[in-house]
């Protein structure tokens, strides 16, 4: 339009000067301008009165235009959530000051991937890379009773470096952060939220905290926008690193720090990452490898290293749910394009364009589109509220910022304004161009609609079906212990109490049999399926392996740990009350460490040598999981908790009836005033734990699963009654002719079942690709399930001709005298 | 001499009523037939133009000039050509009631 005006002005331009009469036309810019502003106000005027025909429309079809707006808001909101949740976890940058610059580092040993660091490596990073990067440490400790006043509440505490706050560029809402001298005397920055929660928003500066018994000054308050370097934790209170109870602190081999840095300018990831293994030789922690760095302007790994894969995969979920009421909605918009064929007929007879006519009916497609993402907006904060509740529900809370920012919000009107375009094009064309009943052709749009509606369907019924069978073979796999009525009691001690483990354990243990309903008690130093210590460099005796090549996972045990758990000894015993500090100190190994480690020689009697003392072998254990469901055992070694003295954070209780949590803390407390019960869950809550991730990917794949094939069911449905309603002549004409009713049915129910096999065939060859693109969420089955595919197809059957049945049935019952009459 | 609004877009229908023209034909047609009583700014004509195709009033087509040049000529509708006799009617009904107020030029200053 404007390139045709500018030749035309130009035009006459010409036409002008040939006459000498420039003068006429003035200034043409202007002319031009002032054209400009007519087609603005003619678009303006026709999007108004195309938008008042279709809000017209709609009021007349109440029915439909609400079904339309509610599968949109469903669909559209599904996408909002999720991807809501994908920006505040794989996308958004933390609320620090430019976060382009910040990295993190990650260590990893020959084995694979560490994680975290020792406090000796962060001082020794620290200091060695100082000119390349400013580097900072954290770490997540478990909630504690913080002591305000006189009342007290849990709290999430993290302790990090004093560089911590100024490294990251957060300002404070009050007071003031960390600052050099911090590590010298105790002081506490608080955040936002608990300042309001816990303080009530009131001065608090100066104010005391008890934490761990030790008195903390808060000396400021963080801004309400940062709750930590890491996306999906929340922090309630920080409290610098020599602050914090010493003893593992400082031990070789204890890795517990996260550290991040801030790049110096002019300096890349790169750098520093080539700049690091020159410190690593002072590291006290020889097996740290090698040190990855990563950018690290969205945080620490935190949930992106979970949550990754599952959420592309719900991405991938709801993109199909949203395709399939495209689909759906397109199928509806088309039956309605039949009857309404009269209207939109009248109009083109009057003089309306068809550009124009199809204008409006795109505005119509376009309305209902916005409408649902509006409404979706809503859907979108409930489903995001259910999701964090599923996610949270288990295990540490999950604390996003999922406020919608102008990245949600562009997303979803975007995706809305897509979804509009996509369900209202083609019935659209098809309405002006007249082909809305295909009479000759049976293979029209509506069946192609019915078809990739089938097969999508199929994919996320697959989908869900795959998620359902990880997460049964995870749960129900044979985990080489009895889980069952076990109840795991997480134990600390108040703050620097260092007890003698070893009387203590043995009072804890007499106490605990002593309730009625326990079968048997042990201890341990870590939780069963919790976290395992891992050791290194230990040697079997009479080998020559060299000494870092072994590495191992271990757990101090108390007695009776394996009867407890319902771990079976293959071979020797177990660990006995008689292992104690007097007696030849003794370990006990699983299959896997004498497969790896023992070869060929008889693992009783065989010597193990480890730092500095030598366990005789006792004992074989069958293999068991320990922390990870997924992970094939690893070398294990139990040693006599009882014997070393070792320190227990975990007591382990077989009850035979419904576990007694009251006597169990009542027995601690008698045990010893000073120790603490932090938490208390049984084995199965814990497994349940480990597999959050799978039960949220089982559950919602199944929501979506099922709103699928209630769409395909309705869209069939619908399809069919109008396609019967059609052909009702044809159909009497068949039945006065003599044709039986079954007959007639079979015809109708022909259509539904090409109809239904052309989208299997299709959605089963998508399945088993998508299947493959799973494959890492999976366990215990391959990509390609052929039972979840043959139990989807024929889930999906059943539904295409429950479907069918009431259609065919009220065209068995057509009255041929009736319909010939109506001609 | 001032239009009164809305003449302009009526003037246009008029001279097209003849034959169809191109935008400067137009302006200069309404020139010569107002024998330059009306000269009409272009950069008020063209936006009316554009407005009475917007309207669907008038239609335009690339053709040639007599003067062998390329040039977008606008002719009337069957919908432009009814408006111009409403605008007609109009216009005279206006005429005639003024005309009627107004009645023979006052002799001035006598008295």
């Amino acid at each position: 339009m404007e390139a045709d005006m500018s030749e035309e002005l130009a035009a006459l331009q010409a036409i002008a000067a040939d006459e000498d009469d420039r003068a006429r036309l003035g200034s043409l810019a202007q002319a031009a301008e002032a054209s400009r502003s007519v087609w603005t106000w003619q678009w303006l005027e026709q999007l108004s009165a195309d938008t008042r025909y279709a809000a017209r429309t709609m009021r007349r079809s109440p029915g439909f235009t609400v079904t339309a707006v509610l599968l949109l808001a469903l669909g559209i909101g599904a996408n909002s959530a999720i991807f809501g949740l994908m920006n505040a976890i794989l996308l958004k940058p933390l609320p620090v000051a430019s976060p382009e610059s910040l990295v993190v580092l990650t260590s990893y040993s020959k084995d694979g991937k560490i994680g975290d660091f020792g406090y000796g490596d962060y001082r020794a990073l620290r200091d060695g890379a100082v000119a390349s990067a400013a580097i900072i440490a954290a770490s997540w400790l478990s909630p504690v009773e913080a002591a305000i006043g006189g009342e007290s509440e849990q709290v999430r505490r993290k302790i990090v470096s004093e560089n911590y706050f100024e490294v990251l560029g957060v300002r404070p809402f009050a007071g003031r952060l960390f600052q050099p001298g911090d590590n010298d005397q105790p002081a506490a920055v608080i955040s936002h939220g608990w300042w309001k929660r816990g303080f009530g928003g009131g001065p608090v500066i100066g104010q005391q905290i008890k934490l761990d018994g030790m008195a903390f000054p808060i000396v400021g308050v963080a801004p309400a926008e940062f709750l930590s370097e890491t996306t999906g934790e929340d922090t309630d209170v920080w409290a610098s690193i020599p602050l914090m109870p010493v003893a593992p602190r400082t031990a070789a081999g204890f890795t517990w720090l996260n550290l991040m840095g801030r790049l110096k300018p002019g300096v890349s990831a790169q750098s520093l990452k080539d700049v690091l293994p020159f410190h690593l030789p002072s590291l006290q922690n020889r097996f740290i490898d090698r040190i990855e760095v990563e950018p690290g302007g969205l945080g620490g790994p935190g949930l992106r290293d979970t949550f990754r894969t599952p959420l592309r995969a719900l991405m991938a979920v709801v993109i199909v749910v949203l395709l399939i009421t495209c689909a759906n909605l397109a199928g509806l918009l088309l039956s309605r394009a039949a009857s309404r064929q009269k209207e939109i007929a009248t109009r083109l007879a009057i003089g309306a364009g068809r550009g124009r006519l199809f204008r409006q009916l795109m505005t119509e497609s376009l309305l209902l589109a916005v409408l649902g993402g509006l409404l979706a907006l809503l859907f979108a904060v409930w489903g995001q509220r259910f999701l964090m509740n599923l996610v949270s529900g288990v295990g540490r809370t999950i604390s996003l910022n999922l406020m919608p920012d102008t990245t949600v919000l562009a997303f979803t009107a975007a995706i809305s304004l897509g979804t509009g375009i996509l369900f209202g094009l083609a019935p659209a064309l098809h309405a002006v161009r007249g082909v809305v009943s295909n009479r000759h052709g049976r293979w029209g749009l509506r069946e192609a609609l019915l078809s990739f509606q089938v097969a999508l369907s199929m994919l996320l019924l697959v989908a869900g079906g795959l998620f359902i069978r990880t997460l049964h073979n995870l749960k129900n796999q044979d985990l080489g212990l009895r889980a069952g009525n076990v109840v795991t009691v997480q134990l600390d001690t108040e703050r620097g109490y260092q007890p003698q483990w070893a009387p203590l354990t043995g009072e804890l243990l007499r106490r605990l049999e002593a309730i009625p309903g326990v079968t048997s008690a042990t201890a341990a130093m870590n939780g069963t399926l919790a976290n395992a210590s891992g050791i290194q460099g230990f040697q079997i005796e009479g080998q020559t392996s060299p000494v870092e090549a072994t590495r191992a996972s271990a757990n101090w045990v108390g007695p009776k740990y394996f009867e407890t758990l319902g771990i079976p000894i293959l071979e020797g015993r177990g660990i006995l009350p008689s292992d104690h500090a007097a007696s030849q100190r003794i370990a006990v190994v699983n299959q896997a460490m004498v497969s790896r480690f023992l070869g060929n020689q008889r693992p009783i009697g065989a010597k193990l040598l480890f730092n500095g003392a030598a366990y005789d072998i006792v004992g074989v254990a069958r293999d068991s999981k320990y922390n990870d469901l997924r992970e094939q055992s690893p070398p294990f070694v139990y040693f006599a908790a009882l014997q070393n003295n070792s320190r227990i954070h975990s007591l382990e209780i077989r009850t035979a009836a419904v576990p007694a949590s009251e006597a169990i803390r009542a027995m601690v407390r008698q045990a010893d005033p000073r120790l603490r019960v932090v938490r208390m869950a049984t084995l199965n809550d814990r497994i349940e734990q480990k597999v959050a991730r799978e039960t949220l990917l089982a559950d919602l794949s199944t929501l979506f699963g099922a709103l699928t094939l209630t769409l395909v069911i309705v869209g069939i449905y619908g399809s069919l009654a109008y396609a019967v309603a059609r052909r009702n002549r044809e159909i009497g004409i068949r039945l006065a002719l003599g044709a039986r009713a079954s007959a007639v049915a079979r015809t109708v129910m022909k259509d539904v079942l090409i109809v239904s096999s052309l989208g299997l065939v299709a959605g089963t060859a998508a399945s088993i690709a998508a299947g493959r693109l799973l494959s890492s969420l999976l366990f215990g089955l391959g990509p390609a399930d052929p039972a979840t595919i043959a139990l989807a197809a024929l889930l999906l059957i059943t539904a295409a001709l429950a479907a069918g049945i009431l259609p065919v049935l009220r065209a068995c019952h057509v009255d041929p005298a009736s319909t010939l009459r109506l001609e | 001499m001032d239009l009164l609004q809305g003449t302009l877009e009526m003037l246009v229908l008029r001279t097209l009523l003849l034959a169809p023209l191109h935008g400067y034909g137009i302006a200069k047609a309404i020139g010569s037939h107002s024998n330059g009583a009306l000269d009409i700014e272009f950069g008020s004509l063209y936006p009316a133009l554009k407005r009475l195709e917007a309207k669907g009033w008038v239609a335009a087509k690339w053709e040639m000039s007599e003067s062998n040049r390329r040039a977008k000529y606008y002719r009337l509708t069957v919908a432009g050509r009814k408006e111009l006799q409403r605008e007609h009617s109009k216009w005279m009904d206006f005429v005639t009631a003024v005309a009627g107020v107004m009645g023979p030029v006052p002799e001035g200053g006598k008295g």
